[in-house]
């Protein structure tokens, strides 16, 4: 299994060589949003960007991703070959998920590099240990937002196109739930960052900075991703049934 | 006349047919620009900051728009046809711009008056009455000369949205156009024209910025011109 997901992880990078000026205007634009944005802060806030954003970053394709992936299956009728095979439709979207991680990294650790030299990031105020459980728990927040956009996803058999809603959802997420700054002036983007992970992984980190106690907003980050994992199994299998019912594959 | 109601009527053709996505589209972008707004003024502190994101909202939506629309008709072949026609390429791409440029007015215009009911924020300029005209003007022609040039570097390399949008990431966060991040902005026209909108301040430089912006229209037009005929004799 790790044989397969590495081979295509390797295919997929080898891809990105094709469109390698892409890539580079793509990863500059980024970088000079972000060290814009968080440049004049100061140094705690700076920190706790910097982690933001890296989180940010792959939760946007986290987003995007299978939204993509199942609506190409849809135009190409390829996902009757999925119905056909052993594998579920959910397990094939967390395989090319996990690809999608590993390409992701390769893209982002020379524009994170980038990043913290020029923002002159202190990562001597984590201790050892502090910086796993963060690395956990970044991790866990990015498989959060992979499980939303696979329930997005599942719309997507309904609705055929998805992606200008989720780019919606991918701006609202860098500006208005706590990538940035703490945004809380209005009552429904208080609801809805209950649902994103990464308001509460800003309080983590924030939390770990300054010494607190983590238990409670570690544990938010765990109850958030086996709830958003178990949904998001069940609301595709139900979006699923409704797709073979009502014959919505003779429907493109 | 009769190339601005074509223009118009494809226009409302083009996103009626896709009506949800053209509106989910505009959502987004509202979405990033209130975002924006919040994140340039808690970190910068930037005088008359929703005038001159309008302006750059409309700057970058007519540009991207003309950009999206060559690449999309280089991928389905459509250029060929308009490369052949009566008319200009450039004539064409004239009926665009303004289509383009009224719908951004209508955009910004909509959001800035949603930020003024709201209380979010105050539409203010430090120009007196004689100088607005000025900055249109100079802004008028910064944006036609960025328009055409993108135009033809997408002809040249047939995909641009990548260098356009890191481009318009450039004008907005460093060139001064909205924020001077890194302290350049004297060097850049963008940010020449946008310091008119602080005050008098800068006003003995505009003679010079009139001239470097006409340079730099000429030398573009005429290369641009030299490429445009070659690629229509191919």
């Amino acid at each position: 299994m790790t044989r397969i997901l590495l081979n295509e992880s390797l295919r997929q990078i080898a891809e990105m060589k094709k469109y390698k000026f892409n890539l580079i205007f793509a990863n500059l634009s980024l970088l000079i949003l972000f060290y814009s944005l968080s440049s004049s802060f100061g140094t705690e806030n700076k920190l706790a960007n910097f982690f933001m954003l890296f989180s940010w970053y792959f939760a946007s394709h986290g987003l995007y991703i299978p939204a993509y992936i199942v609506e190409e299956e849809l135009i190409d009728r390829s996902i009757v070959n999925i119905f056909m095979s052993r594998t579920s439709l959910f397990k094939v979207l967390i395989f090319r998920s996990i690809v999608q991680v590993i390409t992701d990294l390769v893209k982002a650790v020379p524009l994170f590099g980038v990043l913290a030299i020029l923002l002159k990031i202190d990562l001597g105020l984590i201790s050892f240990s502090g910086f796993l459980g963060l690395t956990l728990y970044i991790c866990l927040s990015i498989a959060s937002a992979y499980l939303l956009g696979i329930m997005i996803s599942s719309l997507s058999m309904i609705f055929t196109r998805t992606n200008e809603f989720v780019s919606i959802l991918a701006n609202f997420t860098l500006f208005f739930s706590g990538t940035l700054f703490a945004y809380n002036s209005n009552i429904a983007v208080i609801i809805l960052n209950k649902i994103f992970p990464f308001h509460d992984l800003r309080t983590y980190i924030k939390q770990l900075v300054g010494g607190e106690s983590l238990a409670l907003s570690a544990s938010i980050i765990w109850i958030r991703f086996i709830g958003l994992a178990i949904i998001s199994y069940f609301f595709m299998k139900f979006m699923l049934s409704i797709y073979i019912k009502k014959e919505y594959m003779w429907k493109i | 006349m009769n190339l601005f109601r074509t223009e118009f009527t494809r226009f409302y053709l083009y996103n009626r047919r896709y009506l949800v996505n053209y509106i989910s589209g505009i959502i987004a972008e509202y979405v990033y620009i209130f975002g924006l707004h919040l994140a340039i003024s808690s970190a910068y502190q930037i005088p008359h900051l929703l005038f001159k994101l309008m302006m750059y909202w409309i700057f970058q939506s007519t540009v991207s728009n003309a950009v999206y629309a060559v690449e999309s008709e280089i991928r389905t072949d459509y250029i060929v046809g308009i490369l052949n026609q009566r008319l200009s390429l450039y004539h064409i791409y004239f009926g665009r711009a303004v289509v383009y440029i009224l719908e951004g007015l209508v955009k910004a215009g909509v959001f800035a008056l949603a930020m003024i009911f709201s209380g979010a924020a105050r539409l203010s300029t430090g120009m007196a009455a004689s100088q607005i005209p000025i900055y249109f003007a100079f802004f008028l022609g910064y944006l036609f000369i960025n328009y055409y040039a993108a135009i033809a570097l997408t002809l040249k390399f047939n995909r641009s949205a990548t260098f356009i949008s890191c481009y318009m990431m450039f004008l907005l966060f460093i060139s001064g156009m909205v924020v001077d991040a890194a302290g350049v902005k004297r060097f850049f026209l963008s940010g020449r024209i946008t310091s008119l909108v602080d005050g008098a301040a800068d006003c003995a430089n505009m003679p010079v910025t009139a001239i470097l912006t006409a340079l730099v229209g000429a030398v573009l037009f005429l290369y641009l011109r030299r490429k445009t005929l070659l690629l229509i004799d191919r």
